[in-house]
């Protein structure tokens, strides 16, 4: 699989640090942005409760102050009064007098009296508390006569800047005296004015900020700030008009200022304060900024540290991703690309212990499939040997007896493995003498095999020598004996000769289930003789019995696993299963050996699962002329040796 | 086939139930090969509950008697059933393993041939 077949998910590489590092970069800018609101918005608040407390302290001198004008306006009205009647010397006096009420040591104070006379001209006096200051026409911009005489109570004037750029409080009296016609008429008017310079004191006083700028801002669009000023502030100045109270940043004299404004006096006058940023958010931006570089710097260490950690376990683990891949394609052998594994570590990590049992695996798998490969290749050889064995054990099997009238023959094999233990034989020993041979070795797959394949060219040499049955037998048990072999073999096996002419059959047994015989319906089984199997003792010997064939009797040679065949219940096809089968299935020896194993077939639900061998001899005496004997009076005749008949 | 060891006095009784038959007669070698080095050497096989003994078990009966016999151990066989003693003695081994109609009679010819 390439690199780039691989779902860019699933890739470790080092970038995937990137988003992380995009994501923690972005949290922390946003908790620092809403840190420095939430701070800016803190210290704000502050200052604009502080700002409300210093309002409050100025309004309440201003009305100290208005009440002060209003009481002190009451002597000076009365005396004003009295101008008109005053003489010369006496107007004097009065101006002395008023210059003493004022006593205003700072020349705040202004006092100023407009007088109609009674041309209708106005004339105005002006006092400080020193002395008479002016005494003449007043200018047409202040007073008037219409002005005097619409006054009918005492009224307040806007703030206004002096010269100075200073707010002057102002307050204006009507002067009344009786008339010609004896009313109350307005003769003239008492203003008297203060210069607030104190504000700028209390301002001092009582804020909080070091190096702000204090001002105010009247109705009619004027403030305290040196006239330069106005141009750049202008904008402050404009907002300070639409909005009653506010914050507003600016740049005053290159420098960046916080401007606060809160109403003042009865909103006539708006209370402005610039502040410089510095003193405001100073400390906030230092720790802002020392915020920043602090977790800029642990981004960066934590990006470092990402990138350190991702190579370090990642590194490792991409010659683990190829060496894992070529042991998915099957690819064992050690990885020409494969960094050199690094010095043996005491303590290796968990990269190292997963790359150490990958390699352990490859080359245990490499192990394994050469072994694979190896026991593929006996295998092989195994199974052409057993293949070659089989063939061998086929071809040793008896050829097809000669057309014989009075005589039939018929076998059947099934092997569950590749070679059998079963072992049987039929031939000729003479032109009129048929041998017999059945057995079995008690043993599976080639060890059988090999017993066989020597028991059954021995006896079949041996028989056709001449040699009897028993003698033959003890012969061959002298072979296998204990004495002749050092493995321990047990062969059982039943020979028998059969005399064509008589029917006289002669055979001895080593311990191997004897023939059934079957006529019709009549079955039965010859004695089981009691002699040992080959290979167990050395000096056996193994009696020969005879019984004479009717004619068309069925002799039945069968392997010892046919009454044996279990079906799905465990149940076995015992003798009395075979017998009756036999008694219903009385057909020629070919018909009944695959009737036979149908039915074992039947039994087992399917192939028999261990080796089955029988096959069935006929002789018929009486087709060709053979004078047919009689049955056997005795159907076991006494043993040509002397032996009895096992019990 | 199940087997189940008994131990009465110095003898052994093995008891045997199922089929005979060839892979069982690996596990019984291998159990009384297992037994005799532990001490057995009279063994009583009964064969009450056996209703199939195979070629393997005669052989592998065979071999256990030959590992005794070196070491004065004797098998006796005790309760064949009609099928299996058919093979049994048809096929000579009563000769050379005793058979009993019971384990205790077969116990007590331990005794008495001692």
């Amino acid at each position: 699989m390439s690199p780039a077949a691989v779902p860019w998910r699933y890739r470790l590489e080092t970038r995937q640090s990137i988003p992380i590092m995009i994501g923690l970069v972005g949290v922390l800018v946003l908790l620092l942005a809403l840190g420095y609101l939430y701070a800016r918005e803190r210290i704000l608040a502050s200052a604009r409760a502080q700002m409300a407390q210093l309002v409050g302290s100025i309004d309440r001198e201003d009305d100290y102050h208005r009440n002060w004008l209003k009481r002190s306006m009451q002597p000076l009205v009365r005396l004003v009064a009295t101008f008109p009647h005053l003489t010369v010397e006496e107007q004097k006096e009065a101006d002395a007098r008023i210059s003493s009420i004022i006593a205003d040591k700072e020349r705040q104070q202004r006092v100023e009296v407009f007088l109609l006379d009674k041309r209708g001209a106005v004339t105005v006096r002006r006092y400080d508390s020193h002395k008479l200051l002016y005494a003449g026409p007043a200018d047409a911009r202040e007073w008037t006569k219409e002005s005097i005489l619409a006054l009918h109570a005492p009224q307040w004037h806007a703030q206004e800047l002096n010269a100075r750029r200073n707010i002057v409080l102002r307050y204006s009296v009507p002067i009344a005296a009786p008339g010609e016609n004896g009313e109350e008429e307005n003769i003239g008017v008492c203003s008297v004015s203060l210069v607030i310079t104190w504000f700028s004191d209390r301002l001092h006083v009582f804020s909080p900020f070091e190096h702000c700028t204090e001002f105010f801002l009247t109705r009619g669009g004027d403030w305290t700030l040196p006239p330069k000023d106005d141009i750049p502030l202008a904008h402050l100045k404009d907002r300070m008009l639409a909005q009653a109270s506010g914050e507003n940043n600016l740049i005053w004299n290159d420098k960046p200022y916080v401007a606060a404004y809160m109403p003042l006096a009865g909103n006539d006058l708006r209370l402005g304060l610039l502040i410089p940023r510095e003193d405001l958010f100073g400390d906030l931006d230092r720790l802002t900024h020392l915020l920043g570089v602090v977790g800029l710097a642990v981004l960066v260490l934590a990006a470092y540290s990402l990138h350190r950690t991702s190579k370090t376990v990642l590194r490792p683990l991409k010659p683990l991703g190829r060496l894992a891949a070529r042991l998915a394609r099957g690819e064992l052998e050690p990885d020409p690309q494969a960094p050199a594994p690094g010095p043996a570590t005491r303590f290796p990590d968990e990269a190292q212990r997963l790359r150490q049992a990958t390699e352990t695996l490859r080359q245990a798998l490499r192990q394994r499939m050469r072994d694979l490969t190896l026991i593929g290749q006996t295998r092989e050889r195994l199974f052409g040997e057993m293949t070659f064995a089989r063939g061998i054990q086929e071809a040793m099997r008896p050829q097809q007896l000669p057309p014989t009238p009075d005589l039939e023959a018929a076998a059947f094999v099934h092997t569950a493995g590749d070679v059998c233990g079963d072992m049987y034989d039929y031939f000729f020993q003479s032109p009129r003498r048929l041998c017999c041979v059945m057995g079995n070795a008690a043993a599976h797959g080639v060890p059988a095999a090999l017993l066989t394949s020597r028991v059954i060219p021995l006896l079949h040499e041996l028989l056709l020598s001449g040699l009897p049955p028993g003698k033959s037998l003890e012969n061959i048990n002298k072979v296998l004996g204990p004495a002749a072999s050092r493995e321990q073999h047990m062969v059982s096996v039943i020979v028998g000769t059969l005399n064509l002419d008589d029917g006289l059959f002669r055979w001895a047994s080593a311990g191997h289930t004897p023939p059934f015989r079957c006529l019709g319906r009549e079955v039965d089984q010859l004695d089981w003789t009691g002699d040992m199997p080959l290979g167990i003792r050395d000096q056996e010997t193994y009696p020969e019995r005879e019984i004479r064939l009717r004619p068309g009797e069925t002799l039945l040679f069968t392997g010892p696993r046919l009454l044996s065949v279990p079906d799905a219940g465990g149940r076995v096809f015992d003798e009395r299963a075979l017998r009756d089968f036999l008694a219903e299935n009385a057909a020629e020896p070919e018909a009944l050996v695959q009737a036979l194993y149908a039915r074992l077939r039947g039994h087992a639900g399917g192939e028999p699962q261990d080796d089955l061998t029988f096959f069935a001899v006929r002789w018929r005496a009486n087709e060709v002329g053979a004078t047919p004997t009689a049955p056997a009076a005795p159907r076991h005749a006494p043993a040509a040796n002397g032996r009895d008949q096992a019990p | 086939m199940e087997m189940q060891v008994e131990r009465k006095e110095d003898a052994y009784i093995i008891k045997l139930s199922g089929r005979w038959d060839t892979f069982s007669s690996v596990a019984f070698e291998q159990k009384c090969a297992m037994l005799v080095q532990e001490g057995m050497r009279l063994v009583v096989i009964d064969v009450a509950a056996v209703d199939y003994v195979s070629s393997f078990g005669l052989r592998s009966l065979l071999n256990t008697g030959k590992l005794l016999e070196p070491l004065q151990g004797r098998i006796h066989m005790s309760s064949l059933q009609p099928q299996v003693r058919k093979v049994f003695v048809g096929s000579g081994f009563s000769s050379l393993f005793p058979e009993y109609p019971d384990g205790n009679t077969a116990l007590r010819a331990f005794k008495d041939k001692a």
